[in-house]
């Protein structure tokens, strides 16, 4: 009698904690070295505050993810979404959000390709480091989400603690008076800056899709997902006070990658260890991986499950080069500055105005019908 | 072909693609560049040929860069290679570092690797011309450099220090970048967080930068000063004294002698090493009025006395008097450094940083007027001394 193995990695769960991994590590670290840049020279020295308002603002939008998924238990924010706005409406919504995850991927992949040619391989063209890292971040997305999962977990134990300490290590050169200022507060730029976090919590649009996998024996998802917010928001901070105190607000204004020329800063004499910048860079590359295939994954399933597809797979190649096309299409500076400083604004759009507008429209039309919700 | 089968033509074609290593080149095709040296090119020139140029298109050629490049022979020749030395330099002349040294490629059989270099010689006299911005503007650029690579001035001809042969068999580049490391126990040395790093910051920050002066002569090797710029322009050198002085107001010092004569004994003194040394600088604002403290605790020993027939070293009196006498031996050399400071008009004491970190609304009304003010701005120095030990012998 032949047997056929069941096929592991087609789970249908996961629990909270495994959500909140997969939600810290992608994205977490993927932003560690542009963002520094941007979000110092929008609040100066004070933009140490910003991921942390930033997480809070973001963290809400996740809140309230969690609680529109828990109007619809098991089910998949593009088959509920049909629901409540009707088909056509569901199909715009569900293409908004793909736009709104590929805008931030195609930054991402260029800036990858951008920074790995620039610090380590000048004479590799672009192409071959982004084609490189789409196709394996691609070939982790055509995987069920069981190995989705267990890739985020291992990256989330090796490559994340590995950047943390890479970050760390950075203190050698801190100077406390680098950080000063501590007053006046521009409060108005840092509010405004807040939103510019976006890119640095990446990711939790996910949740959308991760949810109806999510079982709920004792853990509330809400804690978890609090919990891996939290850890992006510690590891952004430090990497801008390690940045601020390393290189002065002034010095970070004229360094287009002051995370990296911090981390290259760093001396350890009498150890065989040189340029630390190249090991930065090995914790970092995981972390673009992860981000890259979690997200991939996603789109793939919204776009498969809003047009009635069982299989995701053939959207990951769908995409494929769409991201490679998108990604590169950015080589210009400016084009590339001008989109980068722009491609939150759809992603904004849909965080504060699709989901809460989703969510009160599905709770007003459940009371309507006088569901309760779960 | 069902999708399965799709992917993998895809990723195998991905494989083929990006098999094997872009980038490959062994360690022996490289030219590691070990030290650098800037000189103008016509004034001074030594040990150049006429082929150290090129034809350009535009522009003058006012700049003459010299690399230091590591032999790297294979074991047999060792022996051999140790009679000739283990550098051998090229020269080229230009307008742009980075076109001269693309230039070079015509004058080595190896491509010029900038990952380990040490050392970036300026001649003064390139500083007297150009802003110090400009002539590092390529190393701070590029992203093969090390931050951590020293910066120093040598008066006259920067070239020939490459010629230098260190008698410890290191390369000349290393021999340079170690000697700075000893900062940390002889005051005289002033390449404190004078690095390419530091200097970049240093002028995004506006400061004015001081770099250790390196002076070659007789085969021999010293630092004996700093360079002294107002932001990237160079206004001259500071001696010894003045550079320890600044290093104790600013108290980057871990260890160093403070040396004072005996009252008692013209021609005699003692000398006292510094273990521990903690300063703290505080900005003072009363209306319109600004000063800084600079409070200094220092622990340490008694390491050498001259006129020791005369003294009892364990004697209350003597540690206490010796304590009074440090404290102001140290007050004057500050007191020395920051009236030189004030005279050239460079805050070497971080005035400015201080106000702009501590004072935020002071420095907003004043920024404009710094440069009038600055030189009016009293600090009162105050110093106490703990005398540890006196050493194995009274």
């Amino acid at each position: 009698m032949v047997r056929i193995l069941d096929n592991l990695e087609n789970r249908n769960v996961m629990s909270p904690w495994q959500l909140a991994i997969v939600i810290a590590v992608a994205g977490a670290g993927a932003a560690v070295v542009s963002s520094p840049k941007v979000l110092v020279s929008l609040a100066g020295h004070f933009a140490w505050l910003i991921p942390v308002l930033g997480g809070a603002l973001y963290f809400g939008v996740a809140y309230l993810m969690i609680k529109l998924g828990n109007l619809f238990p098991g089910d998949s924010f593009s088959r509920y979404l049909q629901q409540i706005w009707g088909r056509r409406a569901a199909v715009i919504i569900v293409w908004w959000f793909i736009v709104v995850i590929l805008g931030e991927l195609f930054v991402r992949i260029q800036m990858f390709a951008r920074e790995i040619v620039f610090f380590m391989f000048d004479r590799t063209p672009p192409e071959v480091i982004a084609l490189t890292m789409i196709g394996i971040a691609a070939y982790c997305a055509v995987q069920d989400v069981g190995t989705v999962i267990r890739v985020s977990h291992i990256l989330f134990f090796s490559a994340l603690p590995m950047l943390m300490g890479m970050i760390m290590l950075g203190f050698i050169n801190f100077q406390f008076i680098n950080l000063y200022p501590f007053w006046p507060v521009n409060l108005a730029a840092i509010f405004r800056a807040s939103l510019e976090s976006q890119s640095f919590y990446f990711g939790y649009q996910s949740i959308l899709y991760f949810l109806p996998w999510v079982y709920r024996a004792n853990t509330s998802p809400v804690k978890t997902i609090g919990s891996a917010f939290a850890l992006k928001t510690i590891l952004m901070v430090i990497t801008i006070i390690m940045v601020i105190g390393t290189q002065t607000v002034d010095g970070i204004n004229a360094t287009p990658y002051p995370t990296l020329v911090a981390i290259r800063g760093v001396e350890l004499p009498g150890t065989f260890v040189e340029r630390l910048d190249n090991y930065l860079f090995l914790a970092w590359i995981p972390i673009m991986f992860i981000t890259c295939a979690v997200n991939l994954f996603i789109i793939a399933k919204a776009a498969a499950e809003i047009h009635g597809y069982i299989d995701h797979r053939p959207f990951v190649l769908l995409f494929l080069p769409v991201l490679f096309f998108g990604g590169l299409s950015l080589h210009d500076l400016t084009v590339f500055e001008f989109f980068a400083g722009n491609v939150q604004w759809p992603g904004l759009v849909f965080s504060f105005g699709v989901i809460p507008a989703t969510y009160l429209v599905a709770k007003w039309k459940q009371r309507r019908q006088g569901v309760t919700s779960a | 072909m069902n999708s399965r089968g799709l992917l993998g033509c895809i990723l195998l074609v991905c494989c083929l693609l990006t098999a094997g290593c872009w980038d490959r080149r062994e360690l022996q095709e490289r030219g590691f560049v070990i030290a650098v040296a800037i000189d103008l090119a016509e004034k001074g020139k030594t040990g150049g040929s006429e082929l150290e140029t090129f034809t350009q298109g535009v522009g003058t050629k006012p700049l003459r860069l010299s690399v230091q490049v590591l032999k790297l022979t294979p074991a047999g020749r060792a022996a051999e290679s140790k009679s000739e030395g283990k550098t051998f330099v090229v020269s080229n002349t230009g307008q742009f570092i980075h076109e001269m040294i693309r230039d070079m490629l015509g004058q080595t059989s190896k491509g010029l690797y900038f990952e380990h270099i040490q050392a970036i010689l300026i001649s003064d006299a390139v500083v007297k011309e150009y802003s110090l911005r400009q002539i590092i503007d390529f190393w701070r650029r590029d992203a093969e450099m090390r931050w951590r690579t020293r910066l120093y001035i040598v008066p006259g001809e920067a070239r020939k220090v490459l010629d230098f042969q260190p008698p410890t068999g290191e390369t000349g580049g290393m021999f340079l970048s170690n000697i700075s490391r000893h900062y940390a126990r002889d005051p005289h040395i002033g390449s404190v967080r004078t690095d390419l790093g530091f200097t970049s910051q240093t002028l995004d920050n506006g400061g004015d930068v001081l770099l250790p002066r390196l002076e070659y002569k007789d085969k021999q090797v010293k630092f004996n000063g700093l360079a002294v710029f107002r932001q990237d322009k160079f206004i001259g050198y500071w001696d010894e004294y003045t550079i320890k002085g600044v290093r104790l107001a600013r108290g980057n010092i871990k260890s160093g002698i403070i040396s004072f004569s005996c009252p008692e004994h013209p021609g005699h003194g003692v000398s006292f090493e510094i273990f521990r040394y903690n300063t703290i600088l505080t900005p003072h604002v009363e209306g319109d009025n600004i000063y800084f403290t600079l409070s200094i605790t220092i622990r340490g020993n008694i390491s050498e006395v001259t006129c020791q027939q005369f003294h009892n070293s364990y004697d209350t009196a003597f540690m206490e008097k010796a304590e009074e006498l440090v404290a102001e031996e140290i007050k004057r050399n500050i007191s020395h450094s920051l009236n030189i400071s004030r005279r050239e008009g460079i805050d070497t004491m971080y005035f400015k940083k201080y106000l702009k970190a501590y004072e935020p609304r002071t420095w907003a009304r004043i920024q404009d007027q710094w440069d009038d003010i600055f030189p009016t701005i009293p600090l009162y120095v105050d110093v106490r001394v703990s005398i540890q030990n006196i050493g194995e012998h009274n």
